[in-house]
């Protein structure tokens, strides 16, 4: 699956050779030779990823977190796991 | 269960095994935590700012300054005690090593701590003393403000990581046992980083179960653990599907565990 079939039904997977450590309240995510940092919120969706749920079931898992509208923290996921899809953390497993 | 070993020091001095000035004495160990069974040793260290000497002592190779701790062991009303001689000096020395400044410069720091070092503070939590509480309590303190435990959780999640890089290298290479036995192995680091994230240490295996449930962590079930521990839901048939339920659990893991 790549990224062009990303919707909200789509279920995302973290890739098995990507690295996340927690540094004092940091996430931080490598990849590829590369590390990047990610926000809060991009953590905490980031935790959501466990290849079972799908894109709007992280998206309302983040709105209850952080008491933002459903529809907003849905479009926010979508181009959340799409950048990390781009970046080869992420892949689609349905 | 006996806690109180204050008793045990006038043993000591009796069989002339208390020097003069020690700063403190303490239990550590199974016994110190109250999971000893009844062939247990009972371990000692002595902390002292001159060095120990006597004949029956043998020493246990240190990376500091003088490189050895003298060790004593014997048999008393039927169970066997050991005793270890810490220098203040080397206690010195080995906090210099895992300080924040030290974890800064390198982040692999823990892998160039010896397992005598490790076992000294790990088990700084939980002794329990014979004489000398301020010593321990002020030891305690200074070990809560280093960087000792995310030494110790950083060096945990890069020995799972790779193991989960190991087994799944070797299912897709057509090797699903090897496979599997590596992902038990990140599954034993992964849980290690869990545990010493919220101030359970020790390594032994042995003590994982006792630790997880003194630690309950809210990422992972005790029974969820267990399962994983057990290998309940491997399928000989489909070995893969535990590898790869072990390497995501791995990867929670090192997203939730703080540094």
């Amino acid at each position: 699956l790549s990224d062009s079939s990303l919707n909200v039904d789509s279920v995302p997977r973290v890739r098995m050779e990507v690295r996340f450590r927690k540094v004092r309240g940091t996430v931080l995510v490598a990849a590829n030779d590369q590390t990047l940092e990610l926000t809060e919120t991009a953590a905490f969706s980031s935790g959501e990823i466990d290849g079972v749920r799908a894109v709007s079931d992280i998206g309302a898992a983040l709105a209850r977190e952080y008491e933002i509208p459903e529809e907003m923290a849905i479009d926010d996921t979508v181009s959340l796991i799409a950048d990390l899809i781009a970046d080869d953390i992420v892949e689609l497993v349905a | 269960v006996n806690t109180d070993f204050t008793y045990c020091g006038a043993v000591l001095e009796d069989l002339g095994l208390m020097p003069e000035g020690s700063l403190s004495t303490f239990v550590v160990g199974s016994m110190a935590r109250g999971w000893a069974s009844p062939a247990s040793d009972i371990d000692f260290v002595i902390v002292t700012t001159e060095e120990f000497s006597d004949e029956r002592a043998f020493s246990l190779d240190v990376p500091l300054d003088p490189p050895a701790v003298p060790t004593v062991a014997f048999r008393h009303e039927d169970r066997r005690w050991e005793l270890k001689y810490w220098l203040e000096s080397q206690v010195d020395q080995l906090f210099d090593k895992i300080s924040w400044e030290a974890f800064d410069q390198d982040q692999k720091v823990g892998d160039r701590l010896t397992e005598v070092e490790v076992v000294f503070l790990e088990r700084l939590v939980t002794c329990l003393p014979v004489r000398g509480d301020d010593w321990i309590q002020r030891r305690r303190d200074q070990l809560e403000a280093s960087a000792f435990r995310s030494i110790l959780v950083m060096q945990a999640l890069t020995k799972a990581d790779e193991k989960v890089e190991t087994a799944l290298s070797q299912l897709a290479g057509d090797d699903p046992e090897s496979g599997v036995l590596s992902a038990r192995d990140a599954f034993g680091w992964a849980m290690d980083a869990l545990l010493i994230s919220h101030g359970e240490y020790g390594a032994l295996v042995k003590w994982r179960a006792r630790r997880f449930r003194a630690a309950a962590p809210k990422l992972l079930s005790f029974e969820e653990y267990w399962s994983y521990e057990t290998m309940r839901t491997y399928d000989p048939s489909k070995p893969g599907n535990w590898i790869e339920a072990v390497a995501r659990l791995c990867k929670k893991v090192s997203m939730e565990v703080e540094i």
